[in-house]
This record gives C-alpha cells, structure tokens and sequence, in this order.
C-alpha cells in the first residue's frame, strides 16, 4: 500500500512538473514569435521612413528642377521680352506728341523695376546661383528684398566665425526660410523682422523673430489637414531632411520665433579663408 | 502574528506589493480592463487575509462559535474571480456573441454549486473545473490573439499579457489534480494532501506574476 502511495505521488509530481514544462514551452514559443513579429515590424518602420526620405528627397529635387526653370524662363524669355518692350519705348520717346512723352517715360521706369524685380526672383529661384552666392548672402537678399518694401524693419546678427556648408543642405535651409519669410508677409502683420545667424562648429543655429500677430502652433499643426495647408509639415519635413531641430513659439499677440538648429554641420569652409 | 512566517504564506509578500502597485491603474486611469485587473489582485488580497483571520479568529469572534471552515470564503471569491476575469477577456478579445454567453452560464452555474450543489463549505469542484477550463481556453484565445493581430506590441511589457500567463500556468497545472482531487480523496487522504505544497508554489508564481505585471504599463499596437 505504501509504495502504491508512493508511486501514485510521484507520477502525480511527474505530470504536474510536465504540465508545467508545456505550459512553459507555448509561453516561449509565444515570446519567440512575438518577438519576431515585434523585430519584423520595426524593420517595415525603418523601411518606410526610409521610403519616405528618399520620396521627399525627389520632391524636393523636382521642385528645385521647376523652380530652376522657372528662373531660367524668367531670366532669358520674359526679361529679355521687357527689354525689348523698353527698346520700342526708347523709339517711340522722340516721336511721341509732348503730352504723351511724360506716360512713356513713366511706363519705362516701370519696366526697368519690372526687370530689376524680375532678375531677384529669378535670382532667388535659382539653384545655381544659391549655391554660387552662398545661403547667407541669399538670406540678406531676401531680407534686404523685405526691406525695400519698407512695410519691414530688418535687423541682421551674426556671431562667430561664418562658414558654409553642404550646397544641398544650404538649398533646403534658404527654401526653409523662404516659407518662414513667407508667412510672416501673407500671415504675421510684423513691422520688424529679426534674423540672428550663429555659427559654431558644435552646432549652427538660425533664429528668425518677427513682432507679428503670433498664432497657436499647437491649433495650426492640429488643424493643418482641415485647412489643407501644409506649410508648417512642410518645415518640418525640410528641416529633418537637413537633420535639423525646427522649434517655432509662438503666442496670440506675441509675435512668432523660429529656431533652426543643426547640430555638428558638416562645414565646407570658412567664409573668411 | 508569527504564525504568517511560515514558508505557506511567502506568496503573501507579492500578492501585497501586487496589491499595492495596483493602485496606480486607478490613479493613471488605465483602460477598464486593467483596472477591473488591478480590482481582482485587491479581492485576492482581501480573501487571503478574510481567509486566513476566519481560520486563525474571527470564527470564534464575540459570542460566536462558526466552523473553522473557511472554503465558504475562497469559494465565493473563486466564483467572484472567474466573474472579474470573464469581463477582462470579453473586454480584451475580439468581439464574440457566444463569448460572454458561455462565461455567464458558467457564472451561473458557479452560484449555483456554491448556494445548492455542493453547498459553501465544500470544495466546489464542479464549477472550479468548468472556470478552470473555461479559464485556460479564454487565455489560450487570448495568446491566439496577440499572435494574430497585424500590430505588434511589447507583450513583455504589457501587464495583461503577465495576467494572461500567471492565470494560465496556476490553471493548467492545477486542472488535472483538481480532476482527480474526489478520486484521491477516495484511495488515499496522503494523495489530497500533495496539492497543497503544489498549490503553494504555483500561488508564489502566480502572484509574482502580478507583481512583475503592475511594474509595467499598458502597450498600445503599432499599426504597421
């Protein structure tokens, strides 16, 4: 009887520790999958933005493409057509009836600013020529456009020694600012603009301030797929194709600033070498 | 209190910090599932210590002299936990009609053997079979559905994923003695006694399992 009782306990023991061992088994073969699974998704992300990044990099460069030629367009057909214009101008002056004479030569101020303006745009659309100028001197260009208009008062900083780096990194950055500058003539109702350059070898940072109305940035990212407006994901794109921080503050009434940071640039060479 | 420092109730020390630490699915306002989670590992507490007091006192409290019996407790909160844990699973697995239909039944059935069948002062073997089984089938459908879903999530960050486990393990290794527990009675009383050292480390595992899951905080699919 005693050894039945013993025998009976230890099958008992046996089975239990085996039922045990099974159950453990599905847990790891469930922990094994799922961890599979987990490794496998994460590679598709990977993937994906990867997708994304390459798809966004050739947007980009069509985009550049167009506006390239759009300036080339700008530059040889349509300021070549308002040079002629001021050619015919220029003939008609003498046999014109003395009344007429002061509306021609006003018309023919007009078109001289009609291609100075002309050759900026054509300026700040080509690739070539950002590139050529370099983004800081760009940056002034479009600052200094802004204040001929004389709607902006425009104030200039920089601190350290200034440099320039990748020709594609500094395409993005001046389109970047761009949309910034952009927004702040169609949205901000600024009268000063502030543009503060620092450069450093641990990081370059670009602040861009206007005294604006400000708006909420939280309500406009949240609120940019009903108003289909994608200026600020756009920013946002641009600046991670460059591996930039974008931060933009901004308050009802306060103004707006926007912070560029690139951490560690790649720098080209010293402006001052 | 000296009586508690006994190696039979070393499962107490993290079913209490368990306990403890599930406070906080209130606090940080953890999705209802958890919570009623976080209610069951409370009740679990409160019947031990209900259980062990009943054995130790308050059977003889005041006038008062009950039986020394505690099953009336631990089977009530076994009916109680089978009811928490049906609505867990309803909750977490994908919607199912026949679902909430055969745990209600069961349910049903629980109060039934507890009020009439076998009556609070036996085990209620019947129906701790029946939640037994229904128990390891509603993990198992469970587990199936972690493996199905097109997300993925951290399963060894996700406390009802730990929940899933420790009540798979106490129930499936339990299940087949519960089975014979009659038949052991009949032979041999030694036999009976085997569950409870059995009982005692697949309670220690499973409250450590409770602990180890209310460390962590609910995972949320990434869709792919």
């Amino acid at each position: 009887m005693e050894t039945s009782v013993f025998a009976t306990s230890l099958t008992i023991i046996i089975s239990t520790l085996l039922v045990l061992g099974l159950c453990t088994a599905v847990v790891y073969f469930l922990f094994l999958y799922q961890k599979k699974k987990f490794r496998h998704q994460q590679e598709i992300i990977e993937m994906r933005e990867t997708f994304n990044h390459v798809l966004l990099q050739s947007r980009l460069a069509i985009q550049e493409q167009t506006l390239d030629h759009i300036s080339k367009e700008l530059h040889a057909n349509f300021s070549h057509l308002v040079s002629l214009i001021n050619i015919n101008l220029q003939e008609i002056l003498p046999q014109a009836p003395a009344d007429q004479r002061e509306n021609i030569l006003e018309t023919k101020s007009l078109a001289k600013q009609l291609m100075s303006e002309l050759k900026a745009l054509s300026a700040n659309l080509n690739t070539d020529h950002i590139i050529h100028i370099g983004f800081i001197k760009a940056l002034e260009n479009e600052l200094n456009r802004l204040a001929k208009t004389k709607k902006y008062e425009v104030v200039i900083t920089k601190a350290g020694e200034e440099y320039r780096i990748l020709p594609e990194h500094e395409i993005i950055l001046f389109r970047l600012c761009q949309e910034v500058l952009n927004n702040i003539v169609k949205y901000a109702k600024a009268t000063e603009v502030t543009a503060s350059l620092s450069f450093s070898k641990e990081q370059f940072v670009l602040v861009l301030a206007d005294d604006g109305t400000g708006f909420n940035v939280q309500d406009a990212l949240e609120n940019s797929g009903e108003k289909q407006s994608t200026g600020l994901l756009n920013m946002n794109k641009r600046a991670s194709l460059i591996n930039a921080d974008l931060l933009i503050t901004s308050r009802n009434g306060g103004g707006t600033m926007v912070i560029i940071t690139i951490p560690q640039p790649q720098i080209l060479q010293s402006i001052n070498e | 209190m000296y009586r508690l420092l006994n190696h039979r109730f070393l499962y107490l020390i993290p079913l209490l910090l368990s306990a403890i630490l599930s406070l906080k699915a209130f606090r940080l306002k953890w999705p209802k599932p958890y919570r009623l989670y976080a209610c069951m590992v409370i009740l679990s507490l409160i019947t031990e210590v209900l259980a062990l007091a009943w054995k130790w006192e308050l059977y003889k409290w005041g006038s008062f002299n009950f039986s020394q019996n505690n099953f009336w407790i631990y089977n009530c909160f076994l009916i109680l936990r089978f009811g928490l844990l049906s609505v867990i699973f309803n909750l977490t697995l994908y919607r199912n009609k026949l679902l909430p239909l055969i745990t209600g039944i069961i349910f049903l059935f629980g109060i039934l053997d507890y009020a009439f069948i076998h009556g609070p002062f036996q085990f209620n073997t019947y129906s701790m079979i029946l939640t037994h089984v229904c128990i390891i089938t509603l993990c198992l459908l469970y587990f199936w559905q972690l493996l199905q879903e097109p997300g993925a999530i951290s399963i060894q960050k996700e406390p009802l994923f730990w929940m899933a486990i420790s009540i798979f393990f106490y129930h499936a290794v339990s299940l087949p003695f519960l089975i014979m527990l009659g038949f052991f009675n009949v032979q041999d009383y030694r036999l009976s006694a085997l569950f409870f050292p059995i009982n005692e480390a697949l309670n220690f595992l499973l409250c450590s399992c409770y602990l180890i899951s209310f460390l962590w905080k609910p995972q949320y699919s990434q869709p792919l």
